[in-house]
């Protein structure tokens, strides 16, 4: 037998080796007609002027299991969506929604606020926020910190 | 305080009070080390989601989160070129006495202007609340302190200008 005091055990603890794919929990794929069968929902949702039933379609589905490409596609809708919302809605929108749609609200705004073209709405993004978090409470940005399921 | 500034820091606000949440940690790469992880970037399960909270294009910030420490870094309006030297000088100012200031970290992150590095430490010793407060007050006022200085390089340059042009008057 080979010298096993010479093993180097903590290498064969997988709790050592754990890399960011581990920590993603499992999600459902969505492919990318079903995206796009949502994009043209919410469009459709929107030109209606419907934003309470866009809001709550967005925060409902998250694309959770979408490849980058697909998620900047929605995002990019969503935050078409966001500004296009009255902001004397918000606060009524924000209280109707529930906690796990929060959440959700919460990650897009986040993303939004990265992305390119959320910076350039970035007044719009940021009132949504205000409002929202006077409601919701510190909750889904903690939440929003912690989950690893990204929209 | 103009109309867009006010959700920019309020939402600044929220994001620090939630991510100010840090607890002794110690390295479980070397023993009897503690580092801050999320400059070591060692243990992904330690590190959190960043958040970016964008005012515009020219103003940013961004906070990155870990179970002991938080890392945020600012981008600072710079319109002008008199603004970007301004603000180059002004920020080197402060980091080169980085020491004195605890929080602050020595070089700023890519692409930023100014970085603050907050560690379970130094909110052991320090009021959160007032950290919170210290930040968004920074915030407001390194931006009236750059163009406050601009308009004074301005008012300097003309006055400048008719003191060696009298002679020729």
């Amino acid at each position: 037998m080979e010298d096993w005091r010479r093993i180097d055990i903590d290498a064969l603890d997988p709790e050592n080796n754990l890399t960011l794919e581990d920590l993603i929990p499992e999600v459902e794929p969505v492919s990318q007609a079903e995206l796009q069968q949502r994009v043209t929902n919410l469009r459709t949702l929107m030109s209606k002027g419907a934003s309470k039933d866009a809001i709550s379609l967005i925060t409902e589905q998250p694309p959770y299991g979408a490849d980058a490409e697909g998620k900047e596609q929605y995002l990019n809708t969503v935050i078409d969506v966001l500004t296009s919302t009255k902001q004397t809605e918000i606060t009524q929108i924000v209280e109707s929604l529930s906690l796990e749609q929060q959440n959700v609200l919460f990650k897009f705004l986040y993303k939004g606020m990265a992305s390119q073209k959320g910076q350039q709405q970035g007044g719009v993004l940021l009132a949504w926020f205000e409002k929202s978090v006077e409601i919701t409470g510190l909750g889904p940005v903690v939440r929003y910190l912690s989950d690893r399921r990204t929209v | 305080m103009s109309q867009s500034l006010r959700p920019y820091l309020a939402t600044v606000r929220a994001s620090l009070q939630a991510a100010l949440c840090l607890q002794d940690f110690s390295s479980q790469l070397v023993e009897r080390h503690n580092r801050p992880e999320i400059e070591a970037q060692k243990t992904v399960e330690a590190i959190l989601n960043p958040m970016m909270i964008s005012r515009n294009e020219n103003e940013r910030i961004l906070i990155e989160t870990s179970v002991n420490s938080i890392r945020l870094s600012l981008k600072i309006k710079q319109v002008d070129d008199i603004e970007t030297i301004l603000v180059s000088k002004f920020t080197r100012f402060l980091m080169s006495r980085a020491e004195n200031f605890f929080i602050l970290r020595r070089v700023p992150v890519q692409g930023y202007d100014i970085s603050f590095l907050i560690t379970n430490f130094n909110t052991e010793v320090l009021i959160k609340e007032k950290l919170v407060d210290f930040i968004i007050e920074f915030m407001e006022d390194v931006d009236k302190e750059i163009s406050e200085m601009k308009l004074f390089i301005n008012a300097r340059a003309r006055f400048i200008a008719e003191a060696y042009l009298t002679p020729f008057d």
